[in-house]
């Protein structure tokens, strides 16, 4: 019930991370009796950085929101079947990922691509002299340009730094297809960055 | 920053970073486990189902009236509740300015989503009169809270670094997740325009990412602090701590803040006595709206009484940002309402009045349809009677919308603070 499709602009602790909280998997392992307190638990720890993921990748909060929302109701759903509570943040991630493939999809067939909004509020500040706005802009609108297999393979490697394997694993696919995926990816992102100035 | 690889990296942190640690909306589970209606067998099925979605559509909509007259409050002299959409409030005079109290500091955006400076500004002209940096070797300000004397505010600040090539990842992030807050004292004299920043001395180690939000009471001698799973009030002078927590632990269906943040997450009677605060998730995922007693012996938040709760149901009220009145009388809320079927039309926000006392809203204005924005409470006079707050009267946004612009409401008008519009984040009076 997010009181306005876009909400506020926001400010909190500063440079705080995307995966803040315990380590993976700790959160579903602590005692909990319930699964919901299990899922919230997890929410709690993850949830930044999920949101964070879907942004990247759908380049609109609400849709972020809305998508990681929909993975944890999944996980709190299907908690009884979840043979390893340890994997929930990697079921999570995946679900993520798929829901974010799932409303690009959508975008596709239903509309043109919504574009990039960039927060108004994100001002760059004046000591970071190494990447411009713009440049960012333009590398972002470059990321979402590219295929949905080549860009989660870029963000899970480069974004969240996961090893080749982990990225595999959540995608769904071989290490050496990551790996094969994220060097295109970087080679087309060349091109088009290339093409554009 | 030569790679391509260096580039997307900082590109992409950037962007997440997008997201603050605090704008994380709570979980909602409670309806994930959809009721199937039941299905009607054989021929029966082909003509009462139709009629059963008519009857349902024909409930709802009596349902949704009944609650629009009854519960949401009365309108305050105006009769806009039947227009198929609202704009909020007319426009009052630009005497409703000096209503509230003339000076409010803002924390703009600077550092990325952060405040590099704290701005002390007129509430009448709307004119930047002080500016206010961080001392060494903090950075950014990230929360702000006023006392009733209207010169003196509380300032929360740490460090803050740039994440440059070649640090993302776990590392970079987990040294910023441990940057300690602390707190300043903001004096300002409006004569010499002036301001002083003086450290306040608190006890505990405050950790950034565990700090929700902040008020100081309003004689500034103490300062509630949200840890989300429990309060902290410190005495300032002496540094002394008492805690609230909620029985039983660490309950983690319980959290405390609002949403996004929006607004004030605190709010205090005047006489230091009662803090009023949102507590979110619990049994059914109702939001509540409790006011915890001060002076009463005690550690538990459960023992805080409960003004108004808002159910995670569409059809009923919602709310993001509550405040209570000066004088404890009332608990002013930026309330929201859906219909059942969220994406349709026919829903708003608007400003509603609740009596601290018997939970009942009182009334309610300047109300918006929801696809315009959302509103805010940001200060209350004694009894409620002047606000001021932020509602989406702006330039209209990228998605259909309206940017936010500051105002006072008062008597059912709203009157714009000038350059008041939405460019900050945190303001306090």
């Amino acid at each position: 019930m997010n009181p306005h499709p876009h909400g506020p602009a926001v400010v909190g602790t500063a440079g705080a991370p995307a995966s803040a909280g315990p380590p993976v998997g700790t959160a579903a392992a602590r005692p909990a009796d319930t699964a919901g307190d299990a899922v919230t638990a997890l929410y709690e720890a993850h949830a930044l950085g999920m949101i964070r993921l879907a942004h990247i990748m759908l380049g609109d909060r609400q849709s972020a929101e809305d998508v990681v929302q929909e993975a944890f109701c999944g996980l709190y759903r299907r908690w009884s079947h979840l043979a390893d509570p340890g994997s929930a943040v990697h079921y999570v991630r995946s679900a993520v990922l798929n829901h974010c493939r799932s409303v690009l999809r959508r975008r596709t067939t239903s509309r043109a691509p919504r574009a990039a909004a960039s927060s108004p509020e994100s001002v760059r500040s004046a000591e970071s002299a190494v990447l411009t706005r713009e440049e960012r802009d333009e590398i972002m609108r470059a990321v979402r340009r590219l295929p949905p297999r080549q860009r989660e393979a870029l963000v899970l490697r480069f974004y969240l730094d996961l090893p080749a394997e982990e990225t595999a694993t959540t995608m769904g696919i071989s290490p050496s297809s990551v790996r094969s995926a994220t060097h295109r990816a970087l080679a087309s992102l060349g091109r088009m960055l290339q093409e554009q100035s | 920053m030569n790679t391509m690889e260096d580039k997307v990296r900082l590109a992409l942190r950037e962007t997440g970073e997008e997201i603050s640690p605090h704008s994380v909306p709570p979980l909602r589970l409670r309806g994930t486990r959809r009721a199937r209606l039941p299905r009607i067998p054989g021929r029966w099925g082909t003509w009462l189902t139709p009629l059963a979605a008519a009857a349902a559509v024909a409930a709802v909509v009596a349902g949704s009236l009944a609650i629009s007259a009854t519960f949401h409050g009365r309108a305050r002299n105006t009769g806009q509740a039947a227009a198929a959409r609202w704009h909020g409030s007319p426009v009052g005079p630009r005497s409703a300015l000096r209503k509230v109290p003339p000076y409010f500091v803002m924390l703009p955006p600077q550092a990325l989503i952060y405040a590099r400076t704290a701005l002390v500004r007129s509430t009448v002209t709307g004119r930047v009169l002080a500016t206010v940096s961080p001392p060494r070797p903090y950075k950014v300000f990230t929360w702000v809270s006023g006392t009733a004397d209207n010169h003196t505010f509380v300032l929360a600040a740490q460090r803050w670094w740039n994440i440059a090539s070649g640090q993302a990842g776990m590392r970079a992030q987990n040294r910023d997740n441990t940057a300690p807050t602390v707190f300043f004292r903001l004096t300002f004299d409006p004569h010499t325009r002036t301001t002083q920043l003086t450290p306040l001395t608190i006890p505990e180690k405050v950790r950034a990412t565990n700090l929700a939000g902040m008020a100081v009471s309003p004689d500034g001698t103490r300062l509630a602090l949200d840890f989300r799973k429990s309060i902290q009030i410190i005495t300032l002078a002496t540094g002394a701590i008492r805690t609230w927590t909620w029985p039983g632990g660490d309950r983690i269906g319980n959290w405390i803040g609002n949403w996004k943040p929006m607004g004030q997450i605190f709010s205090w009677s005047a006489d230091g006595r009662y803090l009023e605060f949102q507590q979110w998730g619990g049994p059914h995922e109702t939001m509540r709206v409790r006011v915890l007693d001060t002076t009463t012996p005690g550690t538990t938040l459960a023992a805080a009484k409960i003004v108004v709760g808002f159910p995670y149901q569409a059809g009923t009220l919602a709310t993001t940002n509550t405040f209570l009145t000066p004088d404890g009388t009332k608990v002013v809320a930026a309330t929201s309402y859906y219909p059942p079927h969220h994406s349709g039309p026919g829903g708003y926000v608007q400003i509603t009045e609740y009596s601290a006392r018997t939970g009942k809203p009182l009334f309610h204005e300047d109300r918006f349809s929801a696809s315009i924005g959302y509103q805010e409470v940001l200060w209350a006079s004694p009894d409620g009677s002047a606000l001021v707050i932020s509602d989406p009267r702006g330039a209209k946004d990228q998605y259909g919308g309206r940017n936010n612009i500051l105002g006072v409401l008062a008597g059912n008008k709203f009157t714009p603070i000038p350059r008041g519009t939405y460019s900050g984040l945190f303001f306090a009076w």
